[in-house]
């Protein structure tokens, strides 16, 4: 029987390493050199390619809405819903009292995007939105989406329905919905926009939490999530409103659990964006221009 | 026959980039990788992924990045075709 020497075993094996590492290396080349001649080369291409499968999708589960109309009807409903009577006259009076103090807000026209590809089907932390440079949005453009932080349940005791004879009692649920910062326009290609969420890991924030608005910085833990480290004895309980300190006070997220461990000099508070970022189909994109395709 | 399956497998992998989980991802490319005897196109669905997915080192500070874009899924590709290599070689059914 003939054995074959180890020698030449050995380089038979090393030499199945050659070539996928001679190609890798090419690779690793071309990327850098594309990159850095033309940086978003790759974000282009591939965006140019997936955009109009992701639509098709949207286009089969009937959320599409290609025509200009219909896009701005759902802004403005979107904004009307968001803008209840007591609601309404609360921003007039905010917005009367910073003018005559001299400060005015700067918030710019809110656009309905749709959103393409959304957590955790993406591993980051990111969104892919229907909104590119060619609706003129810009990267660091915020992007809002539809919250129900406050919600107020009534029951009616004695309530009759037309149609029977039998009573009984009737629950409803009304929610105040509020517009809530969720992050920002990253990168945009022609016709879609990567946003990257507050919540990506490792990111940090300056936010104010509670009625006593004691301020702390807030490190994003992922999948809105974030954790903040306070001193011993501060007050803060499971509902609080997390707030961005700003002249437009905006909620970031509420108190979901404190960690208190009595031998540290501190407490872990965890909190969470007030909309679940898993199930956002719709956003809104706070934009400069009023251009709506 | 084998170019056919391997056109396949690349259909199937832009579904599963564009509709699927991240996890389908690496359970497809896991799979091609013992399937095939070298799954170079590993290394262009990561660059796909981040392409389409990845953040800016700015907002996405715990990933690997280098000239100012994440390259966490093509670093991770890179990892696995390396790795499948080397099991490969250490596996009876392949020698």
């Amino acid at each position: 029987m003939n054995y074959q020497p180890r020698n030449n075993l050995n380089a038979r094996r090393n030499n199945r390493y050659i070539k996928p590492l001679q190609i890798t290396v090419v690779v690793i080349v071309v990327l850098i050199f594309v990159r850095l001649v033309v940086p978003s080369a790759f974000d282009s291409f591939f965006a140019a390619i997936f955009s109009p499968l992701w639509r098709i999708e949207r286009a089969v589960n009937g959320d599409d809405f290609s025509a200009s109309a219909n896009r701005a009807d759902l802004s403005s409903l979107v904004e009307s819903k968001n803008s209840t009577d007591s609601v309404t006259l609360l921003q007039q009076e905010n917005v009367e009292l910073k003018a005559l103090l001299g400060r005015t807000s700067t918030a710019g026209t809110l656009i309905l995007a749709a959103v393409l590809k959304a957590p955790p089907l993406s591993a980051y932390d990111s969104l892919v939105i229907d909104l590119g440079s060619d609706e003129n949005v810009k990267t660091g453009d915020k992007v809002f989406a539809l919250a129900s932080p406050i919600v107020t349940v009534s029951t009616t005791s004695t309530a009759f329905t037309t149609t029977s004879t039998t009573s009984s009692p009737i629950s409803s649920t009304s929610t105040t919905e509020v517009l809530t910062p969720i992050g920002t326009v990253a990168e945009t290609s022609a016709a879609s926009s990567k946003v990257s969420l507050f919540s990506s890991p490792g990111m940090k924030y300056s936010v104010e939490i509670g009625p006593d608005h004691i301020p702390a910085t807030a490190i994003a833990q992922g999948g809105g999530m974030f954790e903040v480290q306070l001193a011993q004895g501060a007050h803060v309980n499971v509902g609080d409103t997390i707030t961005i300190p700003d002249i437009e006070t905006l909620t970031f997220g509420m108190v979901g659990a404190i960690v208190n461990d009595p031998t540290q000099p501190y407490m872990n508070v965890f909190f969470q964006e007030p909309v679940n970022i898993y199930q956002l189909r719709w956003v809104l994109v706070e934009s400069d221009q009023t251009i709506v395709k | 026959m084998h170019t056919f399956l391997r056109i396949l497998a690349a259909v199937l992998m832009i579904i599963l980039i564009a509709w699927g989980n991240w996890w389908m991802i690496l359970a497809a490319v896991v799979v091609f990788l013992f399937l095939y005897d070298t799954y170079y196109e590993i290394i262009l669905w990561g660059i796909c992924c981040d392409a389409l997915y990845g953040l800016p080192p700015s907002l996405s500070p715990r990933l690997f990045q280098l000239f100012n874009m994440s390259y966490f899924a093509t670093l991770i590709s890179i990892i696995l075709l390396f790795l499948a290599i080397f099991l490969k070689k250490r596996l009876a059914f392949y020698s």
